[in-house]
C-alpha cells in the first residue's frame, strides 16, 4: 500500500522463526512438577531481566505502536502530554502492588489473579465474577491487537485484512499454547528488545530524513500551528482530559491483571527491584520516541490511507529498505507479546478460575492441560471474529479495555492486600461498582464523562467507595484467614 | 517468589510504605507535568531545540526529574525487605 521491499517479508519470516525457536527453548527449560504452576507462573523462577522485559512487552501493545503514533500523526505534540503519565508508570506499576503480590503469591500458592482474590476472601463467587470480567475485557483487548497486527500486514505487505487477523491468531495461539508462561516471558523479552531497537532506529532515520528537530517543528507549523499546542487540533486534549490520562496510564497499568500476574512469577524481591529499575530506563527511551515517530510521520507522510497506518508508513518512508523489515518487526513484536500474555490470562480465567476451581471432582493434570489449550483456542477464535469489523482508531478499544480492567480491579486488589478490614462484600461491591459504572458511563457519555474527565477516573473513585461501604456493611473475615495474609501485630 | 508457605502471614507494612511513596510520586508528577505544560502552553509554543517550549520544560524536564526519583526508589535499601 505504501512501498515494501521483499526484504520485509524475509525479515518477518526470520522474526517469526526466532519467536518459535525461543518458545521451544523455553519449553525445554520448564520446571518439572505441576502443569498449571509451570504453565501460568513459569514455576515462580523468573529473574529480573525476563520479568522486566515481559512486563513492559505486555504493557506496550499494538496501542502503543500503532494507535498512539496514529494519534500523534493526527494531533501533533499534544499527544506527548496525553501519554506523559508514563513518566511514573514504572514507579506505580511496581510500587503499588509488586512487592506485596510477589510475597503473597509465594505464601499462598496463587497461580492466577482471581486465585489471589478468591483465596483472600475464601469466596468462589469472587473468583468466578473476576474470572468472567477478566475474560470479557481481556478478549476485547486481544481484538484490538489482532486489528493492529492485521493493519500492519495490510499496510506493509498488502495482506488482506482478514488473512492478517487469521495469521496473528494462529501464530500467537500456537506458541502460547505450546510453551505457556515461560515461553511467553522469553518471547516477550526478545520482542521488547526488537521494539526498542525498531523505534529508536525509526526516530533516528526519520529525524535525519526530515532534517533535524527545527525542520520537524517548521513542517508542523506549516501544516497547522495547532499541532504544536498542548491541546492539539479541535481541542483534542483539554485540561480535564490531560488530567484523566495522567490517571489512566499509571493506574490502568498498576491494576492490569495480566501485569499483576507477572509478580506471581517473580523469583525474589531483588528481582522485582532490578526489573523496576530496568523498566524505568526502558520507558524513558521508548515512549517519547514512539510518539515522536508519529509526529515525524506527519511531516514525512502527511496523507494516510487509514489513521492506524502512521507507524508502518513512517517506517517505510524513513528507514532504508534493507533495514525496514527489521524495524517493522517492532510493532509486530509489541502486538504479539501483548496477545500472548492476554491469551494466557484469559485462558487461565476459563481453565483455572471457572473450570478447575469450580469442578465438583478433582481435575487431573491431563484434563487441566486439555482445558487450558481449548480455552486458548476458544478465546483466539472469538477475538478473531470480533476483529473482522475494525473501528477507525484502534486506540479507543485499547483505552476502553485497559481502563475497564483497572477500574474493576485496582481498588479491590489494593485494599484486599493492604487492609485487614476489607471483606468479601467490600471486594464484590468494589468489582461490580467499578465494572458497571465504567460501562454505564461509556454508554451515556462516551470517552468524556462528568466534568470532562475520562469514565475511568470516576469508576476508580466509585470502586474505592464501594469497597469501603461494602466492607462496613459486611462481616469481618475470620482471623484465621487474615493470619495467612498479615503479620500477627497487624490483626 | 520462592518463599515457603508459613503459618504466619507476611508483614504488609513495608510494601504499604512503598505503595504510598509511589502514590505520592504519581501525584507530584501529575501536578508538575500537566500544570507546567498547560501553563507554559497557554502563552507560547516557541521552540526550544525544535521542541515546543511547553513540552520541553513541562514534559521532558519532569520526565528526567522523576526518572531520577524512580532510580532512587529502586536502589534504596528497603527496611523490612525479605531475605534475598
Amino acid at each position: 500500500m505504501y512501498q515494501a521491499a521483499s526484504s520485509v517479508r524475509i525479515a518477518f519470516a526470520v522474526y517469526i522463526g526466532l519467536t518459535f525457536l525461543l518458545a521451544y527453548l523455553a519449553r525445554r527449560r520448564a520446571v518439572q512438577g505441576g502443569f498449571l504452576r509451570e504453565f501460568f507462573v513459569g514455576g515462580r523462577t523468573i529473574g529480573p531481566w525476563v520479568l522486566g522485559l515481559t512486563w513492559i512487552a505486555t504493557a506496550a501493545s499494538g496501542g502503543t505502536f500503532i494507535g498512539a503514533p496514529a494519534l500523534a500523526h493526527a494531533n501533533g505534540w499534544s499527544v506527548m502530554l496525553w501519554i506523559s503519565g508514563y513518566i511514573v508508570v514504572a514507579t506505580t506499576g511496581f510500587g503499588l502492588l509488586g512487592r506485596r503480590i510477589a510475597e503473597l503469591g509465594g505464601r499462598t500458592g496463587a497461580l492466577t489473579f482471581p486465585d489471589l482474590l478468591r483465596d483472600r476472601f475464601d469466596s468462589q463467587a469472587i473468583g468466578a465474577i473476576s474470572g468472567v470480567a477478566m475474560l470479557i475485557l481481556h478478549t476485547s483487548f486481544i481484538v484490538a491487537q489482532y486489528i493492529a497486527g492485521a493493519r500492519v500486514l495490510e499496510a506493509v505487505m498488502g495482506v488482506p485484512y482478514a488473512w492478517g487477523v487469521l495469521g496473528f491468531a494462529v501464530v500467537v495461539g500456537l506458541y502460547t499454547a505450546y510453551g505457556g508462561f515461560r515461553a511467553v516471558a522469553w518471547t516477550d523479552s526478545f520482542q521488547a528488545v526488537v521494539m526498542l531497537i525498531g523505534v529508536l532506529l525509526t526516530a533516528g532515520f526519520g529525524l535525519y530524513r526530515v532534517g533535524g528537530m527545527q525542520a520537524v517543528y517548521d513542517g508542523l507549523a506549516a501544516q497547522s500551528p495547532e499541532l504544536l499546542t498542548p491541546t492539539g487540533p479541535a481541542d483534542f486534549l483539554p485540561l480535564p482530559a490531560a488530567i484523566s490520562f495522567f490517571f489512566v496510564w499509571p493506574m490502568a497499568t498498576a491494576g492490569q491483571p495480566s501485569l499483576i500476574t507477572r509478580f506471581l512469577a517473580c523469583r525474589d524481591a531483588a528481582s522485582l527491584r532490578r526489573a523496576s529499575l530496568l523498566i524505568g530506563c526502558y520507558i524513558l527511551l521508548l515512549y517519547p520516541a514512539v510518539i515522536f515517530v508519529g509526529i515525524l510521520g506527519r511531516v514525512l507522510v502527511p496523507e494516510l490511507a487509514a489513521g492506524d497506518h502512521a507507524m508502518p508508513a513512517t517506517i517505510l518512508a524513513a528507514v532504508p529498505s534493507a533495514l525496514a523489515g527489521l524495524v517493522l518487526a517492532a510493532p509486530m513484536a509489541a502486538i504479539m507479546s501483548t496477545i500472548s500474555s492476554f491469551l494466557l490470562v484469559a485462558a487461565g480465567a476459563i481453565a483455572r478460575d471457572l473450570y478447575q476451581r469450580n469442578a465438583r471432582s478433582p481435575v487431573s493434570e491431563g484434563q487441566a492441560r486439555i482445558a487450558t489449550h481449548l480455552a486458548i483456542l476458544a478465546v483466539g477464535v472469538v477475538a478473531g471474529i470480533f476483529a473482522l469489523r475494525p473501528p477507525d482508531y484502534l486506540q479507543y478499544i485499547v483505552v476502553f479495555s485497559g481502563t475497564g480492567l483497572a477500574a474493576t480491579f485496582l481498588f479491590p486488589t489494593l485494599l484486599a492486600v493492604y487492609w485487614t478490614g476489607m471483606n468479601r462484600m467490600g471486594c464484590l461491591y468494589g468489582i461490580v461498582g467499578g465494572f458497571v459504572s465504567f460501562l454505564v458511563q461509556y454508554a451515556l457519555y462516551g470517552t468524556r464523562s462528568l466534568l470532562g474527565l475520562d469514565p475511568f477516573v470516576w469508576s476508580l473513585a466509585i470502586s474505592a467507595v464501594c469497597c469501603v461501604l461494602g466492607s462496613a456493611a459486611g462481616r469481618s473475615e475470620p482471623r484465621a484467614l487474615l493470619a495467612k495474609y498479615f503479620a500477627p501485630e497487624e490483626l | 517468589m520462592t518463599a515457603r508457605k508459613t503459618d504466619q502471614g507476611p508483614d504488609s507494612r513495608p510494601a504499604r510504605r512503598e505503595a504510598i511513596e509511589a502514590a505520592v510520586l504519581w501525584g507530584s508528577a501529575l501536578v508538575a507535568t500537566v500544570g507546567l505544560s498547560s501553563w507554559l502552553g497557554a502563552s507560547s509554543v516557541e521552540p526550544v531545540l525544535g521542541v515546543p517550549r511547553w513540552a520541553f520544560y513541562g514534559i521532558f524536564g519532569p520526565w528526567l526529574a522523576f526518572f531520577g526519583l524512580h532510580l532512587r526508589f529502586c536502589l534504596r535499601r528497603r527496611s523490612g525487605s525479605p531475605k534475598q
